[in-house]
């Protein structure tokens, strides 16, 4: 039988359980030993991949070939002819990769990484997670070969056009997005769907929406809030709402003229409960220390809900695109996982505040 | 030139581009988004009517602010929502170009062990019905009350709201609500950043563009030879007259 899309996975060691897992998930897995950088971009080309996927410490003895060398390599002859740009996922079994990935996503080389003892257990989210990056390339590809508005690779509800971020639409539209694969697939990925932003993902839902996702009804308040699913690249791997669409939904389903943000969490399940008494549902909480349950986003540790009111900023990398959102730990999480170092400097010391006086 | 639909939006973005310069101990959580959504609305329309709305911008402050009640605050968070819709139809030297649906909340939130605490300021506009010959009570046409809406429901031990008084002030749209925050709730000594961006001269020019739509008009019920048909001294400060 023939698989739908074939991966060349470049490995200098033993390939171990990959070639057999990714094989289980509907992808043709091709195993290339590198030799000299010629010998193993011939060979990578001679299967004609739809995605590359390669180790980090290929030669670690300082051979020839690294990983970051013919990623560069495929990025680069992707600028002159965009149909020869591939996804390319990074494989590790070094737990300090998140590091390194960081370095090398800002110098455009890979689209995601994978920690190798991570893989078997999750091999179902990263093959879909693969056959996505595929299928989105294929996609954005023909859409610039029309000459088309890469928007639509986001599927705005029309409703909602007029509430995102117009400077995400704007990016996706200038020339040089219009011109590289890989460049508006990841700007998609990382600032538009996996970051908390224009999109939300189920645990920051709760939290505004203040009820439990261990809720009876859950799923069936998720199905509510259909018309604000994101359906556009990526959501297939990541089940994602539009952050304005439930504010919309708030506002003419539920009825409520004031915004969502004012409420805590049992304000807002009488709310919703008086308007869909159908369905069973009870109220997210916090952590053991938390004052407040003003509820809009997630720790970053615990990824239980918190209140920006009362949360610890993370010192946010300066690059950080304007319609993110702050990102924050609880009290809790900071004071039993050691998280100080990571808070920005006034936090810090309000942080060394209230320890002193608990 | 303060009244171009165009001109009014750059304003809008401008100034988002001058906070996140400016804001180093970023107070405020999603101005840039905000108004960049505001800009976008505004251009994208047509007409007479000019819409500014901008809703939900959250600035956190996180360094203890002095004489505070309750005294121990770890933050305070301010809601700031507004919305300011001009018909340019209308002559701005006769008639109030601001239409009814005009909108200025400011919701304050503290935190200290004991939970939550609140206070809300509104500036709103008094609703005059066409050719009504007496107004209510001797409201300010423009006013900044305590309490409001925003209050409901909220758990406010030992303070009563009671609506009154009602303070006259010029009505403001979202640009000087901005910078009235600023005056009003950041400290220059805590934040001194602001200073620099109070004397930016990019961020004066949207500020004094914002008092020419806002203020000047308002400002004319205290000359001599008023002709002005609702910014009259007694529309604007009863207790004058």
């Amino acid at each position: 039988m023939s698989m739908a899309y074939k991966v060349v996975y470049i490995e200098d060691q033993d390939t171990g359980s990959v070639l057999h897992d990714l094989s289980q998930c509907d992808l043709e897995v091709v195993h290339c030993h590198p030799g000299t950088f010629k010998e193993t971009i011939t060979e990578v080309d001679s299967h004609k991949p739809d995605l590359i996927l390669m180790d980090f410490r290929l030669m670690p003895g300082g051979g020839e070939v690294n990983a970051p060398a013919i990623a560069q390599y495929y990025r680069s002859l992707s600028i002159d002819e965009p149909t020869l740009c591939l996804p390319i996922v990074l494989l590790s079994n070094d737990t300090k990769i998140h590091g390194f990935y960081d370095d090398f996503t800002s110098h455009d080389l890979f689209d995601f990484f994978i920690i190798k003892e991570n893989l078997s257990e999750n091999k179902e989210k990263y093959s879909l997670l693969m056959k996505e990056h595929i299928e989105s390339y294929k996609f954005i590809s023909a859409l610039q070969a029309k000459e088309t508005d890469l928007a639509e690779l986001l599927s705005v509800p029309e409703k909602l056009e007029l509430d995102i971020d117009p400077r995400i639409t704007e990016t996706l539209r200038s020339k040089k997005y219009q011109s590289n694969v890989y460049m508006a697939s990841t700007f998609i990925f990382n600032n538009v769907v996996k970051s908390i932003g224009v999109l939300i993902g189920e645990d920051v839902l709760s939290a505004r929406l203040g009820i439990s996702k261990a809720s009876e009804s859950w799923d069936e308040l998720c199905s509510q809030l259909k018309e604000c699913e994101y359906t556009g690249i990526y959501s297939g791997s990541y089940r994602r709402w539009w952050a304005d669409g439930v504010e919309v939904w708030w506002n003419e389903t539920i009825e409520e003229t004031n915004h969502l943000r004012r409420f805590n969490s049992e304000d807002k399940l009488k709310i919703i409960c008086s308007k869909l008494p159908e369905l069973k549902l009870k109220k997210v909480e916090g952590d053991s220390k938390t004052k407040t349950d003003n509820f809009w986003t997630i720790c970053q540790c615990s990824f239980l809900p918190v209140d920006p009111s009362e949360a610890f900023e993370i010192q946010a990398d300066l690059t950080l695109m304007p319609w993110l959102e702050t990102q924050y730990y609880s009290y809790e999480s900071v004071r039993d996982h050691d998280l100080n170092d990571e808070l920005t400097d006034i936090e810090k010391s309000r942080y060394k505040e209230i320890a002193r006086g608990n | 030139m303060e009244w171009n639909r165009a001109r009014y939006g750059n304003d809008l973005l401008k100034l988002s581009t001058l906070m996140k310069k400016y804001d180093s101990d970023k107070i405020f959580k999603n101005l840039g988004k905000i108004l960049s959504v505001t800009q976008g609305k505004l251009q994208g329309m047509r007409g007479d009517v000019l819409t500014v709305e901008a809703s939900g911008i959250e600035v956190i402050l996180k360094k203890r602010i002095a004489g505070t009640i309750p005294c121990d605050l770890q933050s305070i968070t301010i809601f700031f929502e507004s919305k300011s819709e001009f018909d340019l139809s209308i002559d701005i030297d006769l008639k109030d170009r601001i239409l009814e649906s005009y909108n200025f909340q400011i919701e304050v939130k503290g935190i200290n062990d004991a939970g939550e605490h609140y206070n809300a300021w509104h500036l709103d506009r008094d609703i005059r019905k066409p050719n009504s010959k007496k107004t209510r009570l001797d409201h300010p046409l423009y006013h900044f009350q305590p309490g409001g809406n925003k209050l409901e429901g909220k758990d406010i031990m030992g303070a009563v709201f009671i609506g009154a008084p009602r303070l006259p002030h010029p009505p403001m749209d979202v640009v000087l609500g901005i910078h009235f925050i600023l005056k009003n709730f950041c400290s220059t000594r805590d934040y001194p950043f602001f200073d620099k961006l109070f004397t930016n001269p990019d961020y004066q020019d949207i500020i004094n563009r914002a008092k020419e739509r806002m203020f000047i008009p308002y400002f004319k019920a205290f000359s001599e030879n008023c002709t002005h048909e609702d910014y009259t001294m007694k529309n604007v400060f009863p207790m004058a007259v």
